[in-house]
């Protein structure tokens, strides 16, 4: 089975759809995304131990911009992780970048109630953005370096009306 | 020249009205949320994050090629691994390896990757990971079958992934690091071997690395020193501290083919002192 052919199926499968309301939704989602983690390697018979709400949430949003039948975004196995502890919480991860390469960062959270936001600054500070956008418990920004070096990316919980700690993962893909 | 205008302003016309489309749904746009448009980086908060993930050596391939070919096939280095007890050794020789393989990609030669597919399970029996990677090895020999270079790549960065994580997970953390470094180790050397052999100033802006390479050497020289046993660690140590100068650029330089050059000797040595050790 072709993974890629995979992931666009189980996207229109969900709609793309992004979002989940409660926490039944949230767990079809983490079930859908381990599900689809899971087709898209079990040809090479890995199996997926565990897969984080965060994370999960993460590649949900992400899949749809990885523009898997063009030119597709390799998506990095390797992701940032830790707790919000409440609204207004700010992380900054440091990451190096190339030139001429166009990276997507997502942010996810494991609870769908609250809200995230995540931006990339580049070497001096500056909003580097080329896009941007914001949905709920997940967001997206895409940069195209201006030069190789330092970046830092910025993800803040805007909103958390449950009030417990919450769990963000950040991923990127590059091309 | 005035059509070519035209057309200009038309295509950016249509890129805007696309990205417009595009971000409709979602509802943040710049400078909304409060988000600020500058942040102090001298000063940046405590809650900056620790965990440095290292760069896949595909990440700064994919910018060179955009430069214009290259001569992959010329980095292909015929490593004949002989393990030893050294787990430490075998986990820099995992990321070495996982370099190499995705210089076979760029190169697209099939029996260099099927044959790193083969090593990466040898040393993934060596650390003990067999049953874990087992999967991911045999997707790459498959792949490179098929030519399938894309699945490849994935391959090789969830190999590498996956060695890390089940370091971690049986609480061999240092192991994990000294995998990263390797892999890094083995793309910095391909890199500045092309850029040595077809240099440009441009290329080499790749090797600007100033905070990669800092981290990667502090990280290195946390590790307990347990872990780097014998002359070949304190040879990674030295390295890396070396390397810090040459791969910064001040303000309006470049990093020269001088440096380039020294940058492929300091990496290319400890790579054959730790293929060799």
């Amino acid at each position: 089975m072709d993974p890629e052919q995979t992931a666009i199926n189980a996207d229109s499968v969900t709609g793309g759809e992004v979002l989940a309301s409660n926490r039944g939704a949230r767990s079809r989602r983490a079930i859908i995304c381990c599900a689809l983690i899971g087709a898209m390697t079990l040809g090479a018979g890995w199996v997926m131990a565990f897969v984080s709400d965060a994370k999960s949430a993460a590649i949900e949003a992400a899949i749809p911009q990885l523009d898997l039948a063009d030119n597709p975004y390799l998506l990095r196995e390797s992701w940032w992780h830790e707790p919000f502890r409440k609204k207004g919480d700010v992380k900054i991860i440091k990451h190096q970048l190339f030139k001429r390469n166009d990276y997507w960062f997502w942010a996810g959270l494991s609870e769908p109630d609250a809200k995230v936001s995540i931006h990339i600054y580049d070497g001096a500070g500056e909003l580097a953005d080329a896009e941007d956008w914001q949905k709920d418990h997940v967001a997206g920004a895409r940069i195209a370096p201006a030069s190789s070096g330092n970046y830092y990316i910025r993800v803040e919980l805007l909103e958390n009306p449950g009030g417990e700690e919450v769990e963000w993962a950040v991923i990127y893909a590059f091309r | 020249m005035v059509a070519g205008m035209n057309q200009l302003r038309t295509t950016i016309l249509a890129t805007t009205a696309a990205t417009v489309l595009v971000c409709l749904p979602y509802s943040a746009a710049r400078g909304q949320n409060g988000t600020p448009q500058k942040i102090d980086i001298a000063n940046l908060p405590a809650e900056t994050i620790g965990q440095v993930i290292i760069p896949i050596p595909q990440e700064v391939f994919a910018s060179l090629d955009k430069l214009g070919s290259r001569n992959w096939r010329g980095q292909i280095k015929d490593h004949k691994i002989e393990l030893n007890s050294d787990r430490s050794r075998t986990a820099l020789l995992f990321g070495l390896v996982i370099a190499d393989g995705f210089i076979a990609v760029q190169a697209e030669n099939r029996n260099g990757v099927v044959n790193i597919g083969r090593d990466v399970q040898r040393l993934a029996v060596a650390l003990g990971v067999r049953n874990e990677v087992d999967g991911h090895a045999l997707a790459i020999v498959d792949g490179a079958g098929d030519a399938d270079w894309k699945s490849v790549r994935r391959e090789l960065d969830r190999a590498r992934q996956t060695v890390i994580d089940t370091m971690k997970k049986l609480q061999d953390d240092e192991l994990a690091d000294l995998v990263s470094i390797g892999g890094w180790l083995g793309g910095t050397r391909a890199l500045s071997a092309l850029l040595a052999e077809d240099y440009s100033a441009e290329g080499a802006e790749l090797l600007h690395q100033p905070d990669l390479v800092n981290q990667i050497a502090q990280r290195y020289e946390a590790l307990p020193a347990a872990t780097k046993p014998g002359p070949v660690y304190s040879g990674v140590k030295n390295t890396l501290r070396s390397l810090s100068p040459l791969m910064r650029i001040e303000a309006g330089g470049d990093i020269s083919k001088e440096s380039v050059e020294t940058i492929l000797k300091l990496t290319a040595d400890l790579t054959q002192k730790i293929y060799g050790s």
